[in-house]
């Protein structure tokens, strides 16, 4: 059934496009009416097209109408349609002339293939009578041209972002100061976030995950021991978007994740003895922002983002655990403190969304 | 646009400059000394002006410590126990530090062995602020078990401390004249702490000694002496030439200076031997070829501030070096046996009559003891000659010596150099070897067995019943190792960390050996004494840092 409608189209499209030049060039149009019956040689023959531009003069006998044969027009579609080309000055029976197109027919189109249909040839024309050779210009089958692609309205979705960002969280636990000489521990990482939905009109819902990680070192008590901090965070969460302009958009941003926490101690005064220990910290935030990009209709649409908000942490004791193995003497190590990992954070990012 | 961009820009400076780190942080533990203190070892902290108390008895220890506040600067800790002083008396075992005036009445003990005080003395030298006054004074404080103190301020810095032998009273001495904020410094100026008593306008007390000539060179305390009717100890001061004395049970009382003593305008005194019952005090100096003998008898002068005086006696010797003496009886008579060099003097102090006898092998220290000998079973007075650096001792029956000489006098060859002995229980001592090794000599069956060791071993530490002596490396290895003296049986344990300093803990049944290491942030080893083993040991670390971040 597929084939039939698509056949049926062509055919309609066949159609269209002669009548087109029948009305363009009215004095040299076929009397044919109907599309000749096509056969399944004449769907071989539709296979070798002819040069563009070159249009062979065949005989034309009126073709009867009826119905088409479905195998054939299943089995050459492109055949089917065999609309009827403008006529050219007279050529010798069965010899094949080239002739040029006339400017008036659809210039613009390329030929269609060429098929020579045995109806054509066998069938008198109308207006000439019974026996008598008359030579017409073999009626050539053009296909019609390839429909002009409409220019693509601007794009306005950009459903995927990719984010490079980075995000100073305010530490202003006693416990980070064993790691760094300032309050800002900075994340670095990457997220990607991809809309699920409109909540409203301009207004989608994304999900984003990211990862990034931080790091820090630091000497104290007298240069005697060397605290450093490492850390992994993952991250999910949900990103609301409002277009509130072509290029700007506030939004709103939560998440949840987990830190995976690692301190290294190492004493440099006396024995070099160095300690770890290692926590999973959960930790979620909230914020908001703006986002701003360039809104010119590109495939992907780089931007900026800027988000303020408040991150919350499980917080982490600081032990120096030192390693029981079997050939040690079994040891506990103090307990320093604790890193409290909650605290402001602002977030830049820069991202691309497609 | 330019306001917009300097604004921007200070906001930058403010976010990435803003927080401030926490100074304390900046500064490490300095460990300038350590005591025990009932269940605790105290680490004293000079930079954090703090003790801190670390609990080493608990079934399960844990590497936190108790901080007890201090005045600035403090410098050392002693226990409150007898005889306790600062600097110590006993000197390592390798060392042979011990010398006769730091221990001048023979009754010192190891330092460390024993149950742990109930009380530790931290001395520390105060602060000032820019103008040169004292923002936090110099104290001597006292720091119970329960972790209570009592502060004793002071009007100067001291150096020094000795405390009496029912450790009531505390004598400082000594001090600084480098590196004083003072202009003027007074080297005479002696502080007396009754630790009995709270703190108050005259506890301390504080005076200058009348200088005898010179500046104080050392202090003793005397054991209890029978003072015109009443027990009570002095103070003896020595000068660069004379010998002060001062009555501190009645310190406003004057202090006298004791004519007569110096020689040659010196006056060294090797050794002072109490007479506590007839409250006399004998005196072995250097270079003198006599016995001074310091007597107390009762004022006669009524207006006189002290109520006792002193008259000073010669008993001669006729011999030149002595450097120890040992008073014993004698058919009810009350005889000296004086040390010098290969020579032993008898003196009868009732008639200032005197002998010698010459001896093979050369002796400095004498040492009284109550026991056997394989000659006889009888259990009387006799004496052990010996000297470090020797290498023999020598055992002296005090019966009849004068008349039968050298007959009385046994040797025994160690083949080992001598560097210490330590009174043992049963009549052992503990013989601490030069270049490493330990033994014990028995004084009944006059017997040694030595022990050898590869290293140079710690102080000993000697449990109350003497079953068995710790030693460990001495700042150079990770061993620490015990000997059992009646039996010999040996025992060593490899810890984790170099051996810096080592305590014994007697609390109940319970005996654990506690390492110190040489580590910043505080590193201990706990042994337990009576399985020692590494998987019953026990390793802190840490603790001096417990609870940095918050602190």
């Amino acid at each position: 059934m597929k084939a039939i409608a698509k056949s049926t189209s062509l055919l309609l499209g066949g159609w269209y496009c002669m009548a087109n030049a029948a009305l363009a060039q009215p004095a040299t149009q076929a009397p044919a009416a109907q599309p000749p019956p096509v056969t399944a040689k004449k769907v071989t023959e539709a296979k070798k097209p002819v040069p563009a531009a070159v249009v062979k003069p065949v005989a034309v006998a009126p073709a009867p109408s009826g119905p088409v044969p479905e195998g054939a027009a299943a089995a050459s579609p492109a055949a089917a349609p065999a609309p009827v080309a403008p006529m050219a000055p007279a050529a010798p029976a069965g010899t094949a002339a080239t002739t040029m197109p006339s400017p008036n027919a659809l210039p613009a189109a390329p030929p269609f293939p060429v098929s020579e249909t045995e109806a054509s040839r066998s069938r008198p024309m109308l207006g000439v009578a019974p026996g008598q050779q008359f030579l017409v210009p073999r009626v050539i089958a053009v296909e019609p041209p390839e429909p002009a692609e409409p220019p693509r309205p601007p794009k306005v979705n950009y459903p995927i972002g990719l984010e490079l960002n980075i995000m100073p969280v305010w530490q202003t636990s006693a416990g980070y100061d064993l790691f760094s000489s300032n309050d800002i521990s900075t994340r670095v990482g990457v997220a990607a976030d991809v809309d699920l939905f409109d909540v409203a009109d301009k207004t989608p819902l994304s999900v984003e995950a990211g990862w990034s990680t931080e790091s820090q070192t630091q000497l104290s008590l007298a240069s005697q021991l060397e605290a450093k901090m490492a850390a992994n965070n993952v991250h999910g969460g949900l990103k609301l978007r409002y277009q509130l302009l072509p290029f700007l958009a506030p939004h709103l941003h939560m998440a949840v994740g987990a830190t995976s926490l690692k301190a290294t101690y190492a004493i440099k005064g006396g024995t070099n003895q160095q300690f770890e220990s290692q926590e999973w910290l959960a930790f979620g935030f909230v914020g908001a922002g703006v986002t701003a990009t360039i809104p010119a209709p590109l495939v992907v649409r780089p931007g900026v983002t800027l988000e303020g908000g408040y991150l919350v942490s499980e917080s982490m004791p600081l032990r120096f655990e030192p390693g029981n193995s079997g050939q040690l003497i079994p040891a506990s190590g103090a307990n320093l403190g604790t890193l409290a990992r909650s605290g402001p954070y602002m977030r830049i990012g820069l991202f691309l969304r497609y | 646009m330019r306001a917009k961009s300097t604004a921007a820009l200070a906001l930058l400076a403010l976010v990435l400059g803003c927080g401030h780190r926490d100074a304390g942080l900046e500064v490490a533990p300095r460990i300038v000394d350590r005591a025990r203190l009932g269940n605790e070892l105290l680490f004293v902290d000079a930079n954090h002006s703090e003790v801190d108390a670390l609990d080493v008895t608990t079934a399960d220890p844990t590497p936190s410590v108790a901080r007890i506040h201090v005045s600035a600067n403090p410098k050392f800790a002693i226990e409150r126990k007898g005889w306790a002083s600062f600097p110590g008396s006993s000197g390592g075992a390798g060392g042979g530090g011990q010398t006769a005036w730091r221990d001048p009445l023979g009754l010192g003990e190891p330092e460390g062995s024993g149950i742990p005080a109930e009380e530790v003395l931290v001395l520390s030298d105060g602060s000032r602020d820019g103008s040169g006054e004292y923002i936090d004074k110099p104290t001597l404080a006292a720091i119970h078990v329960d972790h209570t103190v009592r502060n004793y301020e002071l009007s100067a810095a001291y150096s020094q401390m000795r405390l009496s032998e029912d450790a009531r009273f505390a004598i400082l001495w000594g001090q600084q004249s480098s590196g004083s904020e003072d202009l003027l410094s007074n080297p005479n100026r002696v502080a007396l702490v009754d630790l009995e008593a709270e703190p108050g306008a005259t506890n301390p007390y504080e005076r200058t000694l009348k200088a005898a000539g010179g500046n104080i060179s050392d202090v003793l305390l005397t054991p209890p002496l029978a003072i015109a009717g009443q027990s009570r100890p002095v103070a003896l001061f020595s000068f660069g030439n004379g010998l002060g004395i001062w009555d501190i049970t009645n310190p406003t009382h004057e202090d006298i200076t004791a004519e007569g003593l110096s020689v040659a305008g010196t006056f060294l005194l090797n050794r002072v031997v109490a007479d506590a019952p007839n409250a006399k005090l004998y005196l072995v100096q250097q270079n003198l070829t006599d016995l001074r003998v310091l007597s107390f008898g009762v004022a006669e002068d009524p207006a006189a501030t002290n109520d006792f005086r002193i008259s000073l006696n010669q008993l001669p010797l006729a011999l030149s070096g002595a450097s120890d003496m040992v008073p014993y009886t004698e058919a009810g008579a009350t005889n000296v046996l004086v040390a010098a060099g290969n020579r032993l003097a008898i003196v009868h102090t009732n008639d200032s009559r005197f002998g010698q006898v010459v001896m093979t092998a050369t002796a400095e220290r004498l040492f009284s003891f109550e026991g056997r000998s394989p000659n006889d079973n009888d259990t009387k007075q006799r004496v052990l000659a010996w000297g470090a650096g020797r290498t023999a001792v020598s055992f002296v029956e005090l019966n009849n010596l004068e008349n039968a000489g050298t007959k009385n006098v046994e040797q025994l060859p160690l083949g080992y150099t001598l560097s210490n002995l330590v009174p043992l229980p049963n009549n052992l001592m503990l013989a601490v070897l030069s270049g490493g090794g330990i033994g014990t000599i028995d004084l009944n069956s006059r017997r040694f067995k030595p022990l050898s060791a590869t290293i140079a071993l710690s102080s000993p530490l000697i449990e109350s019943d003497a079953h068995r002596i710790w030693v460990g490396g001495n700042g150079s290895d990770s061993r620490v190792g015990y000997f059992e003296p009646a039996t010999l049986a040996t025992g060593s344990l490899r810890l984790d960390d170099i051996v810096q300093e080592m305590f014994l803990f007697e609390t109940g049944s319970e005996r654990r050996v506690v390492v110190a290491h040489n580590n910043p942030i505080g590193s201990v080893t706990i042994v337990d004494a009576e399985k020692a083993t590494r998987a019953s040991s026990r390793a802190l670390v840490g603790f001096l840092v417990d609870g940095l971040v918050n602190r």
